[in-house]
C-alpha cells in the first residue's frame, strides 16, 4: 500500500494546477493516463497534402489504419478534433473505463493524462463577478491565480471590446495571426461598432493558451494547421507539459494506469481504491487529504460510489453549443490562406436583451480540417459540394454559440446498476437567438440562412460542472464548501468543474485551473 | 454476410467515375473495400445499392434526392467514404483546395453547380421512382 501527504485524482487540467499548486509536498497523482503515439506529420498541413512523397503517411495520418477518421459517416458526431487517428488517444477506453447509460447526453471522457485538454480549443477566459454570482467565491479570489497561469501557460490576446467580459488583459502575449477573413471581420465590425454595442454585440480577439512567442521552453505557434491531426505542438499549452515537468524534477510522484473507483474516510486517515487497468486488480493507497480532479462526471461517480449511492440524482451543467455557417460574399473563390490559426480566430459576445446572460460567441474559420468533414452540409449535388467546398471555404466562417447553464431538476446524473453513470439532460430550445445574431452578423457583410444553423446534441462541448456544487454553507452530502471540502469530509476535496455552478456561457478551463490551484492551496494550509 | 471485397472494389470505381471522371487508383479501391466491409451502413435505402450502382445509374442524382429524402443514407455513406480517401490523396489536392483568387471562377462555378444540382435532383428523384428506391 502506498502512502502519500495527498493524493490527487486525476491529471486533467484541475489535477496537473492542484498539484502544481502542492508540489513538493508529498503529493502523489492517481491517474489512468493515455499517451498519443508520435505523429509522422511535420511541416504545413498543405504542403504535405500536395506532397506526392507523403501520400502513404497522409493516409495514416489523416484517416487512419483503422479508419479513425471516418468515424462521423457512421456513428454518432464527434468533434474533428477528437476522431483525427493520432487524436483518439484523449477518448481512448473511455466507454469500458467509465460507462454511461444516456438518450440525449453524449457523454465524453478523457483518460488520457491532461485529459481533455489535448483536444481543448484552448480558450482561456476569465470568470468575472457577473459570472461568479451564485459562488461563495469572487473574482478577488481567482485573480493571483489566474495570474499564476498566465505567467506559467503563456496565454496571447489583447485588451478590446471584448475586456470587459474576459477580465483584464495583463501578461498577455500578442494575439495569434487571423487570416483575410478574421481581419476582414474586425475591420467592419470596427466602422459598426457604435451601432452593434448599442443591440448588444461585441467582438474581439480571444484569449488562448498558444503561444506567440517562446515561453518556458516551448516554441511559439508555426502555423502549421495541423490541430487536428497531431496532438501536443509546444505552442499549444496542454497541462501534461507541467505534469511533465514536475514528475522530471522529482516534486511530485505519478501512478499511470490505475482507476479510481472509490475513498473511505477514517480517523487514521483515507484509503483510495483503485483498479489497475491492466491486471484487473484493486490496489489501495492511503493519504492525510484527497484531491478529487477526475473531471466532473467520474469525479461525481466517485462520489456516489464510496457512499454506495444509487439512488440520489445530482444536478448535471452542460454548455450548449449551436453552429452557424457564415459566408462572406466578397471572398468566395479567395485563395487559400495555410498559415493562419485553424481554430478559433475571433470571439463575439452577445450582451442584449434577447438573452438573461451574456453568450460568447467564438467564430472559427475552417482550414484545419478537411473538406470532407462538412462537405455533405452543403446542399448541392457531390460534385457541386466539392465545388462549394473549394471556392466556399476561404469565404466561410463558422460561429459557435455557447449557452450558459444553470441546474435543474429535469438534468441529472446518478449511479445506476452495474456502476454505469445514468445521465438526463433536456437541451434548451436553439433558433430564436440564433436569428437574431444572424441578422446582426448581415451588418457586418456575413450572410446565413436561419435553416442552416445546427445545434449539437447535449454533451458535445465537453464542459460540464455543477453535480457537487461550491457552496457559503453547505447542507447536503454532495455539496462542498468554499474551500472545496465535501460537507460531512474532514479532508476530501473537490477540485474540479465538478463543484462549478452555475454555468456562464465561457469556456471554463481557465477557472477549473485556477480554482484548483485555490483549493489547494488551502489544503497545504490545512498540512502545515 | 459481408459484402464481397471484388464487389466493393467494383463499386469504389463506379462512385469514382461518377465523381472525378475515372477509375479510381487500385489504392483507393482497396482502402474503400476495406473501409466498407466491416462498417455500419445506414438501413436506408433498403434496396440492394450495390445492385443499383453496378448498373450504371447516375449515381450523383441517385444520392442527391436519397440526402433530400434522408440525410444519413447509404449511398451518401459511401460517396462520404470515396471523398475522404480522395482528399487525403495528393493528386486530388487541387479538387478541394483553391490556392489562387478567383473570386468570378468561384462564383460562375457556384451558379452552374446551383443549376446542375437542380436538373440532378429532379432526376435522382425519377430514378428513385423508376427503381423503386425506399
Amino acid at each position: 500500500m502506498t502512502s502519500a501527504e495527498v493524493i490527487v485524482v486525476g491529471a486533467g487540467p484541475s489535477g496537473t494546477f492542484a498539484a502544481y499548486q502542492l508540489r513538493g509536498r508529498g503529493v502523489l497523482i492517481l491517474d489512468v493516463g493515455h499517451r498519443p503515439e508520435d505523429s509522422a506529420l511535420h511541416g504545413n498541413l498543405y504542403d504535405l497534402r500536395k506532397d506526392p512523397a507523403a501520400g502513404g503517411k497522409l493516409f495514416a495520418e489523416l484517416i487512419g489504419p483503422n479508419f479513425e477518421g471516418l468515424h462521423n459517416v457512421f456513428h454518432p458526431y464527434l468533434s474533428p478534433k477528437l476522431k483525427g487517428p493520432r487524436m483518439r488517444f484523449v477518448t481512448r477506453g473511455a466507454a469500458e473505463l467509465s460507462p454511461v447509460v444516456s438518450d440525449n447526453f453524449d457523454a465524453l471522457m478523457s483518460f488520457a493524462a491532461g485529459g481533455m485538454a489535448n483536444a481543448w480549443g484552448a480558450g482561456f477566459y476569465r470568470f468575472t463577478e457577473e459570472d461568479l454570482s451564485g459562488y461563495p467565491i469572487d473574482p478577488k479570489d481567482l485573480e493571483p491565480y489566474y495570474d499564476a497561469i498566465t505567467a506559467k501557460v503563456g496565454i496571447s490576446g489583447t485588451d478590446d471590446d471584448l475586456s470587459r467580459f474576459f477580465g483584464p488583459a495583463h501578461g498577455l502575449q500578442p494575439p495569434v495571426e487571423i487570416g483575410a477573413n478574421g481581419r476582414a471581420f474586425l475591420r467592419r465590425y470596427a466602422r459598426r461598432r457604435g451601432a452593434l454595442n448599442r443591440q448588444g454585440l461585441y467582438i474581439g480577439r480571444p484569449r488562448l493558451a498558444v503561444l506567440t512567442r517562446d515561453h518556458d521552453g516551448r516554441h511559439a505557434y508555426r502555423y502549421e494547421a495541423l490541430e487536428f491531426f497531431r496532438p501536443n505542438d509546444p505552442a499549444v499549452y496542454t497541462p501534461t507539459y507541467t505534469l511533465d515537468e514536475m514528475i522530471r524534477r522529482g516534486e511530485i510522484a505519478y501512478h499511470g494506469g490505475v482507476l479510481v473507483e472509490r475513498y473511505a474516510e477514517a480517523d487514521a486517515g483515507i484509503t483510495v481504491t483503485a483498479r489497475d487497468c491492466r491486471g484487473g486488480e484493486t490496489v489501495t493507497f492511503t493519504c492525510k487529504r484527497l484531491v478529487l480532479a477526475a473531471g466532473t462526471l467520474n469525479t461525481a461517480k466517485i462520489a456516489l460510489k464510496s457512499n454506495d449511492d444509487h439512488t440520489t440524482a445530482l444536478p448535471l451543467l452542460d454548455t450548449n453549443l449551436s453552429y452557424i455557417p457564415l459566408v462572406d460574399p466578397w471572398s468566395v473563390g479567395g485563395a487559400l490562406e495555410k498559415s493562419v490559426y485553424s481554430a478559433a480566430m475571433l470571439n463575439a459576445v452577445y450582451a442584449g436583451d434577447r438573452s438573461p446572460r451574456p453568450v460568447q460567441v467564438t467564430l472559427y474559420g475552417v482550414v484545419g480540417t478537411l473538406r470532407s468533414d462538412y462537405l455533405f452540409d452543403f446542399p448541392l449535388s457531390v460534385r457541386g459540394n466539392i465545388a462549394a467546398a473549394r471556392y466556399l471555404t476561404p469565404a466561410l466562417v463558422l460561429a459557435q454559440l455557447s449557452y450558459p447553464d444553470a441546474p435543474t431538476p429535469t438534468n441529472c446524473l446518478r449511479l445506476a446498476a452495474g456502476d454505469r453513470l445514468e445521465l438526463r439532460y433536456t437541451s434548451k430550445p436553439a433558433g430564436p437567438l440564433e436569428a437574431h445574431l444572424l441578422g446582426l452578423f448581415r451588418q457586418v457583410g456575413y450572410l446565413g440562412a436561419p435553416g442552416l444553423c445546427r445545434p449539437l446534441t447535449p454533451g458535445n462541448s465537453y464542459r460540464y460542472a455543477g453535480p457537487l456544487p461550491m457552496k457559503a454553507t453547505p447542507t447536503e452530502r454532495y455539496q462542498t464548501d468554499r474551500n472545496g471540502l465535501l460537507f460531512g469530509t474532514r479532508a476530501i476535496y473537490v477540485a474540479d468543474a465538478a463543484n462549478l455552478s452555475p454555468l456562464p456561457s465561457k469556456n471554463h478551463s481557465f477557472t477549473m485551473m485556477a480554482d484548483a490551484m485555490r483549493i489547494a492551496d488551502h489544503v497545504g494550509r490545512t498540512l502545515a | 454476410m459481408p459484402p464481397d471485397p471484388r464487389d466493393l472494389r467494383a463499386e469504389a470505381n463506379h462512385l469514382h467515375r461518377a465523381l472525378f471522371g475515372g477509375d479510381a487508383p487500385e489504392e483507393v479501391r482497396e482502402q474503400y473495400a476495406s473501409a466498407l466491409q466491416a462498417a455500419p451502413l445506414a438501413e436506408v435505402p433498403r434496396c440492394d445499392l450495390s445492385r443499383l450502382i453496378a448498373r450504371g445509374l447516375d449515381l450523383e442524382a441517385l444520392e442527391l434526392a436519397l440526402r433530400r429524402r434522408t440525410r444519413v443514407n447509404a449511398l451518401s455513406q459511401r460517396f462520404q467514404v470515396l471523398c475522404y480517401l480522395a482528399e487525403a490523396r495528393p493528386e486530388y489536392y487541387s479538387r478541394f483546395v483553391n490556392e489562387s483568387p478567383r473570386f468570378l471562377v468561384g462564383w460562375l462555378a457556384l451558379g452552374l453547380h446551383a443549376v446542375r444540382s437542380v436538373y440532378k435532383l429532379i432526376k435522382g428523384r425519377c430514378l428513385l421512382r423508376i427503381h423503386d428506391v425506399r
